[in-house]
């Protein structure tokens, strides 16, 4: 039995990367993407001017890696190894926005050059190496610095960059991409940088005359930006090794796309809400259902019987969202006025004590808990009738009643261990509704709980929350079916496994 | 311009089920309101008592749906209309535009003078030296800029208050502690332009106080005692405004705008001056009213007042303390609330008091009524609905026309707890044409196609007469829209004759117009599930059959939409804008954001030489009525020449409010209403008849 289950578990990691391996096609199939949504979140968002907003989704972009191979961002997701820009300093990943462009001449021929962004210098310089990096920099970019300070610096930036962590380039380059702005104003200070970063890297820059002429010391800074992306590694991402390892792997779920908040700590926050709810309608589900069912066959073919399932089936056909609001209209003060409708708390709830906030929780949860169960209770109690039923009319359960054992006896006793089967069966897909929660009931009852969540990252696009919510429940899925492969052979002796 | 795209929702637009029914006399009990421009807004015109004299009472509670809840409301990083409806009430700006008329108004300024910019050419440079006066300063390059050119350039110049001397101009100092001793002559050949009203100088008021932190009593409980009782300074202004070039902190969606300002100085402990890079209409309200003004004891890590003072910090470790600051979401403001708990559910703000119930807004006859405001968060309109009828919402603004007409709002049981009216932002509704589609292209087309349809009657049948019929791309309710300019007329023949003339028939006899082997087949694209649309969509299918156009309805969900229509991935789209009551049409209307690869709000593609010049002439022009002519010019050309859209109809948000409060006005600027000026007027043991408890 405990290899079987261990057996099982094992089995479960490749199956979640696979289903990690299928949500993650599917939402880079689909259209639409975080970027674009943040920039136009309804009512909500603010769209601002063009510049703006295309930098924006660049940056945003960025910051997420989304401007990576898929294919990278997907191992990046599953782990182990940290693949994003903090990660394991042994991968590193070219800068999708760091790229050399041709740039047309007037005469129809072509140059390469770089376009200057703001380059990651802090990152890819050690908290310590930076106040002097800094103070170096400062001095090249001095207009009134003399010659003997500006050698001074260039030698010292010299002697770190011979050491990885000394790398200087990328403070270099953030003092061309500074002076991008000032271009006529500082071209003494352009041209100062330039030629330290000729003396430290040995490379001599070749500038068309052309745009020489068109630019001035822009020339410069395009062209040393060209270098940097295309040979002085500045177009790959350098990995800090800060954080060696990482991803789903390494049980970390990423953080959200626009709140940039844990996810792994918003679907505890909805589990808390989620879980109670759904544990009592499963149970009071079971609870009503499995007597009912055993009622319905003691009865068969009775007119309470013909009534059951007439209501039953009822039930079973009412669709959630109506059944809630047909439910908020009646209990609500729309109606009888006897319930709440909405959330979990009163308004007030704050200034209510331990006794009267629990009642408080205890009366809002009513209504969503009755939504949860009813159409389960429905489905339970006809499966639980149907699997009796079959028992039934087995060969042994004709013995016991030939044995003179009281219809009692053969029901409770040998009937209904038996007829439970099917019922277990229901129960591995009942575990991941427990956990999905039901975005209808959630939505209608304004509770925010898991369907919730996941419903909302599926509109914003969230890469992190759609994953983390499709994986939870797919491995909830197998957990279920774990549970009910357990359960069978409790109830059924004929089931081993071994 | 700062445009609001919103997905029209079914509450604003979703009236499509009442299209069978006739239309009644509107709200029987209820008096027509005309917001339109500037003037005195009327209070409770919808109150069922208002002709009961009210009492004006202090205290007690209101809650306020909120439809999507922002991360937080520390503006330059949150930028959402919803983060500057909650600041409108726990937070206060340099400036405020009145909500009735519209012009600016000092709030923490406590006056404020601008001045000329007198740019000098640069043979001059050299002529005005150090002690002089002249200053360097940051101007705008004029002309074309070259790629990899910086925007701006280095200038020497002068500002002061610039009047014309004949050969010289006259530059008089004017504002505090300016370069300037006393007034200058500058001969005119020195002078390259004349920037006017590009320097800004503020006089904050003295003593307003911060709102205590609610966060470093937990964390910093020993640095409490010092930041007790800490006002607004110069200090505070110039730092809020130093973020934005801090390339770490999360503000690229603001940054373009200040960054206009190419330089700002602290004058003394209360005056701040601000220099903008060129003239520009809208520089004012971006200094006034667009700038947050931060606490630089909380955000600024350099501030020794700071509980977690870092002289050193780097840029990185400064740009993180404001990106992730517990006080973005528990706010510390100058309003006259504010934020004490910030849940999944909701914002609270209370009244900013002392211990003993004494306010502490620095205003006191603008403080509020109620005690404490509550932002319900509850994202589903019909779950909001249903609150609104369970009595979990005072006020909610996104009616569906069908409940606002429909029983939900016309019982007793509602009637006698809230009443409902309506209220007209910019919001309007238009279809967008994609200019860069063949059969688009020609303004024949997209004028026969307003033509074509019934719009008065559908917007009689289908908004009861409610919505008002557009013409142009500003708000109604403003100066800049141009009431003259009339609607093409219904006239399917006269559609048909613009059509032939210009060459569009069936040629190949499949019962659609063609041209140059396009057929006249148009996508009409929609957000999914949103019924306004789809019935709008239905009703312009048929008119437009009968005149042998194509449409075909493409419903997309939200997501896929936006990227459709921002790669020009469609033919025709449906959709509304919410603009501010003025705003630069730059970002709309422009060529530069028209280009097919642009990916701006220009999203039909309009590029005319002409729009572009009034545009440019608009943002130059400082005078307003001047400027509001431009606009109106602006509207009427675009109508007439350039028919980018189909206009369709300023539509109302329907809202229904609490009896208990009286003094609801509606108003022009977004969100329509203010809450402090709201109040109880039927005393219970919440309320009381001072401001101070």
């Amino acid at each position: 039995m405990l290899a079987f289950i261990l057996r099982r578990l094992l089995l479960m990691i490749p199956t979640t990367l696979g289903v990690a391996a299928v949500v993650f096609g599917i939402y880079h199939l689909a259209p639409g993407d975080p970027a674009t949504v943040m920039m136009g979140m309804g009512s909500g968002g603010q769209m601002a001017t063009d510049s703006d907003s295309a930098s924006k989704i660049d940056a945003f972009r960025i910051k997420h890696g989304l401007d990576r191979n898929p294919v990278i961002q997907f191992l990046d997701y599953i782990g182990p190894v940290n693949l994003s820009r903090d990660g394991c300093s042994l991968f590193s990943s070219p800068y999708g926005e760091r790229k050399v462009e041709e740039v047309e001449l007037p005469d129809g021929s072509t140059v390469p050059e770089g376009k200057p962004l703001p380059i990651a210098y802090l990152p890819d310089t050690p908290e310590g190496e930076q106040g002097e990096m800094e103070d170096l920099r400062q001095v090249l970019l001095d207009d009134a610095a003399g010659d003997a300070a500006w050698s001074n610096a260039v030698s010292r930036l010299k002697e770190k960059n011979k050491k990885p962590e000394g790398a200087c380039l990328p403070a270099l380059m953030t003092s061309l991409q500074e002076l991008r702005l000032e271009t006529d104003s500082r071209s003494h200070a352009i041209e100062r940088v330039g030629d330290a970063l000729a003396q430290i890297t040995g490379h001599e820059l070749q500038l068309h005359p052309v745009r020489l002429e068109q630019l001035g010391p822009g020339a410069l800074i395009n062209g040393w930006f060209r270098w940097y992306y295309e040979e002085g590694g500045g177009g790959r991402v350098k990995n800090t090794g800060e954080n060696t390892w990482g991803g789903l792997l390494c049980l970390q779920l990423g953080n959200e796309m626009q709140a940039n908040t844990p996810v792994a700590a918003e679907l505890m926050r909805r589990l808390k809400v989620t879980v109670p709810l759904s544990l009592v309608a499963v149970l009071l589900s079971y609870l009503i259902a499995l007597p009912l069912g055993i009622f319905s066959v003691r009865n068969q073919g009775t007119k309470i019987d013909g009534g059951l399932t007439v209501v039953l089936f009822i039930l079973y056909s009412i669709p959630t969202f109506w059944a809630g609001l047909m439910l908020i209209l009646v209990f609500g003060k729309t109606g009888l006025d006897l319930l709440p409708v909405l959330g979990l708390h009163d308004k007030d709830a704050d200034s209510l004590s331990g006794a009267a906030y629990a009642w408080d929780v205890v009366k809002h949860a009513v209504l969503p808990v009755l939504t949860l169960t009813y159409g389960s209770l429905a489905y339970l109690s006809r499966q639980m009738r149907a699997g009796m039923l079959e028992v039934i009319r087995q060969d042994y359960i004709r013995t016991a009643r030939a044995k003179g054992l009281s219809e009692r006896v053969v029901v409770y006793k040998h009937a209904l261990r038996n007829s439970m089967i099917p019922v277990l069966t229901l129960l591995a897909s009942i575990l991941p509704i427990l956990i999905g929660g039901s975005i209808i009931v959630e939505k209608v009852f304004d509770i925010p709980g898991m369907g919730k969540y996941a419903f909302e990252g599926l509109l914003r696009r969230d890469f992190y929350i759609v994953m983390a919510v499709t994986i939870f429940v797919g491995i909830m899925t197998q957990v279920g079916i774990l549970l009910s492969d357990i359960t069978y052979s409790l109830v059924d002796p004929r089931i081993r496994h071994e | 311009m700062i445009c609001f795209p919103i997905r029209p929702t079914r509450a604003l637009l979703s009236l499509g089920s009442l299209a069978v029914l006739a239309a009644p006399a509107i709200c029987q009990d209820e008096a027509p309101v005309e917001v339109a421009g500037p003037g005195e807004a009327a209070k409770d015109v919808f109150h069922p008592d208002r002709d009961k004299d009210a009492e004006v009472l202090y205290g007690g509670r209101v809650i306020v749906h909120l439809a999507s809840l922002p991360e937080n409301i520390c503006y330059p990083i949150e930028n959402s209309a919803i983060t500057r409806r909650l600041l409108r009430e726990v937070h206060e700006t340099l400036m405020i535009q009145d909500w009735e008329w519209h012009d600016y108004r000092p709030r923490l300024a406590d006056s404020f003078v601008t001045e000329d910019l007198v740019v000098l050419n640069a043979e001059a440079a050299g002529r005005h030296g150090d002690g002089t006066g002249a200053i360097d300063a940051k101007v705008k390059r004029q002309g074309e800029v070259a790629e990899g050119q910086s925007a701006q350039k280095l200038v020497r110049a002068y500002y002061g208050q610039v009047t014309d001397g004949g050969d010289n101009w006259v530059v008089t100092p004017a504002s505090a502690g300016a370069s300037l001793q006393v007034a200058v002559e500058v001969p005119k050949s020195d002078v390259e332009s004349i920037q006017r009203g590009a320097v800004f100088t503020f006089k904050v008021r003295e003593g307003v106080l911060w709102h205590p932190s609610l966060v470093y009593p937990e964390t910093h409980p020993d640095a409490v005692a010092a930041l007790d009782g800490h006002t607004l300074d110069a200090a505070d202004v110039h730092f809020s405004w130093t973020i934005y070039s801090n390339p770490k902190v999360d503000c690229d969606e603001k940054r373009f705008q200040f960054e206009k300002i190419t330089h700002g100085e602290i004058v003394d402990d209360l005056t701040v001056r601000f220099f903008y890079e060129e003239q520009y209409a809208f520089a004012k309200g971006t200094i006034a009213e667009s700038l947050t003004v931060l606490p630089s004891h909380i955000y600024n890590l350099a501030d020794p007042n700071n509980p977690e003072h870092d002289a050193s910090a780097s840029l990185e470790k400064q740009a993180k303390h404001i990106n992730e600051n517990r006080h973005n979401q528990l706010w510390v403001g100058l309003g006259p609330y504010r934020v004490t708990q910030w849940t999944q559910q909701y914002v609270q703000a209370e009244r900013f008091a002392d211990e003993n119930g004494k306010c502490l807004y620095f205003d006191r006859d603008n403080a509020g009524y109620v005690d404490t405001i509550r932002w319900r968060y509850i994202d589903d309109d019909e779950t909001s609905m249903n609150a609104l009828l369970n009595g979990e919402l005072d006020f909610f603004e996104r009616i569906k026309s069908a409940d606002y007409f429909g029983a939900r709002t016309e019982g007793d049981d509602f009637k006698s707890t809230h009443y409902k009216g309506f209220k007209y932002l910019g919001t309007y509704g238009y279809t967008g044409w994609n200019l860069y589609k063949p059969q688009l292209k020609d303004l024949a087309v997209r004028k026969a196609i307003s033509m074509a349809m019934d719009y008065e009657a559908y917007r009689i049948s289908n908004y009861k007469g409610l919505a008002r019929r557009i013409t142009g791309p500003f708000p109604y309710n403003s100066a800049a829209y141009d009431h003259d300019v009339a609607p093409l007329p219904f006239d399917p023949d006269g559609a048909i004759d613009l059509l032939e003339d210009a060459e569009w028939y069936d040629r190949d006899g499949d019962g659609i117009r063609d041209k140059d082997g396009v057929a006249l087949e148009i996508d009409f694209l929609m957000p999914s599930g949103n019924d306004a649309s789809k019935n709008f969509g239905l009703k312009l299918q048929e008119a437009l059959g009968d005149l042998e156009i194509k449409v075909n309805m493409v419903q997309m969900e939200w997501a896929t939409f936006l990227e459709k229509m921002k790669t020009r991935q469609f033919d025709g789209c449906n959709l509304a804008w919410v603009p501010p009551l003025e705003s630069d049409p730059e970002q709309l209307w422009h060529s530069k954001w028209g280009e097919f690869d642009a990916r701006g709000s220009n999203n039909a593609g309009v590029m005319d030489p002409k729009i572009d010049e009034l545009i440019a002439a608009g943002q130059r022009e400082l005078d307003f009525d001047k400027r509001q002519a431009i606009w109106r010019e602006m509207h009427r050309y675009l109508y007439e020449n350039v028919h980018p859209y189909l206009f369709m109809y300023n539509v109302p948000q329907k809202f229904a409010l609490n009896r208990r409060f009286r003094g609801f006005q509606t108003l022009g600027i977004d969100p329509g209403y203010v809450i402090r000026r709201w109040h109880l007027w039927e005393s219970t043991d919440k309320t009381r008849a001072t401001l101070d408890r």
